[in-house]
């Protein structure tokens, strides 16, 4: 039965957490709300200790429209700066990366060191009379965590700890990711034309594998597929209990047997997804750690990072690379196809075409069960005040008068 | 073999993968063909291997296009060839820009991606045939990506 215009636009007559309006992919306010209350104050992924090998080494990146620095120093110990020079807010590392051992602004020739102190003001007696110091014009600081590699950043001082925020979320990565050193040989960026939650749940809502044949071939198709279970941890957080792959069902692969990471067996995966918006995705001999920088409500830059074996072969690395291709990278057979999925559902709900996404799936927190969704749009509502079925709090207020009302009613 | 002909060969291709003749850009490729997209990487200061198949690999890429999700349109070749080096044992080495242009279906062209061909081409026979391709891109930024060579 189709249904008319209010029919369309009234919301699914399922429980408050079980659909998401539109509003939270497309609306500027909540976008903006969301980089004030959520990526100004949890924990993100923001790079891998391998892009900062030695000291000096630096990496320079955006987190929540704030341009950053992330700089091995002298003592190895890797810290992470707003990116703007004290002086006149000038951006202070250009590059992508590099090595120094300092960081001097173009603009005036500011100077400071690897651990953010201000070491160098031109002419600096023309502040003397005002009593401006270097003491007073160090870098701003942004607290920095490392878990297996994984560099993290909060830019709020008050924020929980790390090891709080992430919990026992990431343990399925501790072997794969934390007996030998590893390293990204594969990064590539992709501008999406999508919100940035609708990447994040494609790495949570496994029901589309459907619409991957890669997927529908080597994994949905697997007996036991449907078995695993899902991990909600606190924080937004899940994972997924382990799957064996049987990656030779697509034509022309192999099975995956050898390269195995440690701690896994031949072609098994593993995903974790972290809260906001980090997936680890472990498959077999080759990890992609896939992150967002949320740019305005439909446009998202996704950052993709694939991982060996530090010091390994050539030739172990040229195969793990061809396993990681086969999936992933700008011409893997899977990655493509998710961001044209979310494309074509960010087109729909552009212009309120489409009002509500529906994440009702219940089996029993298997695969295919939407819980994960569920749990990760009530850490998102906790952090903006607002539950993702009514983003704008148009049914709270029209609940408010009535209660009201309600009340007014029974005093007299 | 003339220059004209290598250049021949190297269009050729160009015309068939953009009509998605496969089979058609096969047939211009040796049996030892070997193809890759690469491209260097600022943020990681090295070089990355995007797509590395033989020619069975490229047959069974080609084979399962059909059942994938792909982006809708056309892509066009513009191919430049630069110059042509013969080596000794009858190869020639062929250097050319290409910039993919994507269409859409109502219309709407944009460059898709900028790079270069280094082309191994075996000259000894009666025609010849495509040895090796290294796709160099200079385009890292592809959109939602392809699922087919560049």
């Amino acid at each position: 039965m189709t249904r008319n215009a209010t029919q369309w636009i009234s919301p699914p007559r399922l429980p408050e957490d079980h659909y998401v309006d539109a509003q939270v992919y497309t609306n500027q306010t909540l976008f903006e709300e969301e980089r004030e209350k959520i990526f100004a104050r949890t924990w993100k992924f923001i790079c891998h200790e391998s892009e900062l090998p030695n000291p000096g080494d630096f990496r320079s990146v955006e987190h929540a429209g704030i341009p950053l620095v992330v700089v091995r120093g002298p003592d190895g110990t890797v810290r992470t700066f707003v990116n703007a020079c004290s002086h006149r807010g000038a951006k202070l590392v250009i590059e992508p990366r590099g090595n120094t051992k300092n960081f001097t602004c173009f603009f005036h020739l500011w100077s400071y060191d690897t651990q953010g102190r201000c070491i160098e003001i031109t002419r600096d007696e023309g502040y003397k009379q005002c009593g401006l110091t270097k003491d007073d014009c160090g870098l701003r600081s942004v607290r920095t965590a490392m878990k297996l590699g994984m560099v993290f950043i909060n830019l709020d001082d008050q924020a929980e700890d790390f090891d709080t925020h992430v919990g026992n979320a990431m343990d399925d990565l501790l072997e794969p990711m934390g007996t030998q050193p590893m390293e990204v040989f594969h990064f590539h960026r992709v501008l999406m034309h999508a919100n940035w939650k609708q990447w994040h749940e494609t790495n949570m809502e496994l029901y589309h594998e459907w619409g991957h044949v890669v997927n529908r071939t080597t994994s949905v198709a697997v007996p036991g597929y449907h078995d695993r279970k899902w991990k909600i941890h606190a924080s937004g957080h899940g994972s997924l209990e382990p799957l064996k792959v049987q990656y030779g069902n697509y034509k022309g692969w192999d099975q995956r047997e050898n390269l195995t990471l440690p701690g896994l067996s031949p072609g098994e995966f593993r995903v974790v997804d972290l809260f906001p918006n980090t997936t680890v995705i472990v498959r077999a001999t080759t990890i992609r750690i896939d992150t967002s920088i949320p740019i305005a409500p439909g446009i998202t830059l996704l950052e993709q990072r694939g991982l060996g074996v530090k010091g390994e072969s050539a030739q172990d690395r040229s195969h793990r690379q061809h396993h990681h291709n086969q999936f992933w990278g700008p011409f893997g057979r899977n990655l493509a196809e998710d961001v044209i999925f979310v494309e074509a559902v960010e087109r729909a709900n552009r212009h309120g075409g489409a009002r509500f996404g529906i994440i009702a799936r219940h089996e029993e927190m298997k695969s295919q069960d939407d819980e994960i969704m569920r749990a990760y749009y009530r850490t998102w509502g906790a952090y903006m005040g607002r539950s993702a079925s009514d983003p704008l709090g148009v049914r709270q207020r029209e609940a408010m008068p009535a209660a009201h009302s309600t009340r007014a009613m029974r005093a007299k | 073999m003339s220059n004209d002909a290598i250049q021949r060969l190297i269009y050729s291709a160009a015309l068939k993968l953009d009509a998605e003749d496969f089979k058609g850009f096969m047939r211009e490729c040796g049996d030892e063909f070997k193809y890759s997209i690469r491209a260097y990487s600022p943020e990681l200061g090295q070089d990355m291997v995007w797509l590395e198949h033989g020619h069975k690999g490229m047959q069974d890429l080609f084979a399962m296009l059909p059942q994938h999700v792909r982006i809708k349109g056309r892509f066009k070749r513009h191919v430049s060839v630069y110059f042509v080096d013969r080596d000794e044992g009858g190869r020639a080495r062929a250097h050319s820009s290409v910039l993919l242009v994507h269409t859409d279906p109502e219309g709407n062209s944009r460059l898709f991606a900028a790079g270069q061909y280094e082309d191994v081409i075996e000259t000894a026979g009666d025609t010849p045939r495509l040895l090796e391709r290294v796709v160099r891109l200079e385009t890292r930024e592809l959109g939602p990506g392809v699922h087919v060579p560049v």
